[in-house]
């Protein structure tokens, strides 16, 4: 029997060896230096992540698969390649400053960070199912960790201990959806996959319980209600900056998961759309409703934010279900706004600490504006974006959304969509109230936030303005990424 | 004589209590043990089908066989070492839980709701 060696093209995954040699590196600098310097293990990482970026960018798309037909480094990973390692970027420095408060954390939080990061690049460029599986464990481990790292706190352990209980339980039935797939077309490359079902597209009962299985799998990770049970527990209990990599990194990494087994053309089961698309309109629209209800009832700012990530994911399905090109491109363009409003928001929340106390309530915003009026304009342009406010790229994002849904005819789906964004208003403008109106309901001042937090604000409320104003600068380069000139 | 339906009834049955143990037990090192229950169906049903493909002659007869059976096995390779990944983890996190409560019942993990 020969054996053939696959051809091994290192420099096409150039980014992603950077990113672990940081990781590594980051990990190892706690073994040879005696104390590590926070701010030194900060910049390492945000050097390593911006050569990382430009590297990236440098590469060149090929949709032909690299590493026998594993990967593909088609302009879509490059794009998504782009927006991980902006968000890891953003997530390190509101990491630094809370890991000033506890120091103990760290470096193994930034090391966490990036290796979580890894995994997302890889989902974002696999064309197997099996990078896809590898990529997801890659992201999810880590993941669990960090949601557990501040280890003397009672709820950051319960918090790790949920969601590694639900992301194993998730990892069951994805693994068990890729085995029957795997059983029906007897190989587990996407595009051979996609072929074969394109030839004889009959749906036998084992490959739509594989694709059933799989979707809840996905679901899980991506807190679809009715698996979203998890993540209001896990965002509250997990040590903020934590909370911020799971809510934005993870879910994004998810959606591009789904986009890549069930949309992208070529690529794709469409040949049994029949099947999945109902599935995913009763996941969006289930998910619109829970989150935004959830999210009404809430006095704590974190499962606040967590059932209005729910809720995004909702709104992200919608437009995913559309299963058009249009449908595509907005939610790679809302992964983005999502990205920096989510980001942004839990950076506030690191930041608004008063001495010794963290912020919790809602209600422990009470009065920022007067004594950081930054930090409450900040975080104000941050919920009127997850509201969906024109002018911010919330609102352009939204409006595609809702768009692919229409041109789809999901008329009522959309519909859907916009009552519950209207009824999102409602709590993320009583944030801007507490911020502005409340006074203050003692007299411990907030600490004063670091330079890094700042920057990644700023970076997070200037993207936001800047798409919304000029949604062109990356609206261009999605289109190119989903193939429209 | 056995085929693969019996391989997959089997790991149908493995898998469910599989996921009966994640829903219905509460000591948490149980829980993780379930879990491995339902990777180990996933592998159980990735072999079956590749030793008796669903189509064809069934064994190993041509190209097609031999790449879907490396394919397969990759799948299955890979599935192991996750899950013992998942078990380093998820037992720290377990012995986390228990500093902390002096018990490894998932039920007194109740300091989170609303």
């Amino acid at each position: 029997m020969q054996i053939q060696v696959p051809e091994i093209s290192l420099w096409q995954v150039l980014p992603e060896l950077i990113v672990l040699a940081t990781a590594v590196g980051v990990l190892a600098s706690d073994l040879f230096v005696k104390s590590v310097q926070r701010v030194n293990v900060t910049l390492t990482a945000t050097l390593g992540l911006l050569i990382a970026f430009f590297t990236a960018r440098s590469l060149e798309a090929s949709a032909t698969p690299i590493f026998a037909g594993m990967v593909v480094r088609d302009s879509l990973s490059i794009l998504l390649d782009q927006i991980f390692l902006a968000g890891a970027m953003l997530v390190t420095w509101i990491g630094h400053e809370y890991a000033r408060r506890n120091p103990r954390q760290f470096p193994e939080f930034t090391a966490l960070v990036l290796f979580a990061t890894i995994g997302m690049m890889v989902i974002a460029m696999s064309a197997d199912l099996i990078p896809l599986f590898v990529g997801i464990e890659l992201l999810s481990l880590p993941l669990f960790v960090l949601a557990g790292s501040d280890k003397d706190r009672l709820a950051s352990g319960e918090a790790s201990l949920k969601y590694f209980l639900l992301g194993a339980f998730s990892t069951g039935f994805l693994v068990y959806g890729i085995a029957f797939i795997f059983g029906v077309t007897r190989t587990t490359n996407l595009t051979v996959i996609g072929q074969s079902l394109a030839a004889h597209a009959e749906a036998t009962p084992l490959l739509v319980l594989g694709f059933a299985l799989l979707l809840v799998g996905l679901g899980f990770k991506i807190s679809l209600a009715p698996f979203h049970m998890w993540a209001p527990d896990v965002y509250q209990g997990a040590p903020t900056p934590a909370t911020a990599w799971i809510a934005t990194g993870s879910k994004i990494a998810g959606f591009v998961a789904l986009m890549r087994v069930f949309t992208l053309p070529d690529v794709s089961f469409a040949a049994l759309s029949d099947y999945w698309t109902p599935g995913i309109w009763w996941l969006a629209l289930i998910t619109m409703i829970i989150g935004n209800a959830g999210a009404l009832m809430q006095s704590d700012l974190k499962r606040m934010l967590a059932y209005s990530s729910i809720a995004h994911g909702g709104y992200l399905a919608m437009a995913f279900t559309s299963g058009t090109r249009i449908g595509a491109e907005a939610t790679l363009f809302y992964m983005a706004a999502y990205l920096l409003m989510t980001v942004g928001a839990f950076g506030v929340a690191i930041a608004a600490s008063r001495s010794g106390q963290e912020c919790e309530k809602i209600a422990d915003l009470s009065g920022l504006a007067r004594q950081r009026p930054w930090l409450a304009f900040a975080m104000s342009i941050f919920m009127l974006s997850l509201a969906g406010m024109p002018g911010t790229a919330g609102f352009v994002g939204k409006l595609w959304l809702f768009g692919a849904a229409v041109q789809a005819q999901y008329y009522s789906l959309a519909l859907i969509g916009v009552l519950t964004t209207l009824l999102s208003f409602y709590y993320y403008l009583r944030v801007i109230v507490y911020m502005y109106v409340h006074e203050p309901d003692d007299r411990l001042l907030f600490n004063r936030y670091s330079f890094s937090n700042g920057l990644a604000l700023t970076v997070c409320a200037v993207g936001l303005v800047g798409l919304g104003v000029f949604p062109n600068l990356l609206w261009s380069t999605i289109r190119l990424c989903t193939g429209a000139v | 004589m056995i085929g693969l339906y019996h391989f997959l009834i089997l790991s149908g049955v493995l898998f469910s209590l599989g996921v009966l143990g994640v829903l219905l037990r509460r000591n948490a090192l149980v829980v993780l043990m379930a879990v491995e229950l339902m990777l180990n169906a996933a592998n159980l049903a990735v072999v079956a089908f590749v030793r008796y493909p669903m189509f064809g002659d069934g064994g190993i007869v041509n190209a097609q066989d031999y790449a879907a059976m490396t394919n397969g096995m990759t799948l299955v390779f890979l599935v192991m070492t996750v899950a013992a990944a998942e078990v380093g983890v998820g037992l720290a996190i377990v012995i986390n839980l228990y500093r902390q409560k002096k018990s490894v019942n998932i039920e007194e993990a109740n300091a989170l709701k609303g």
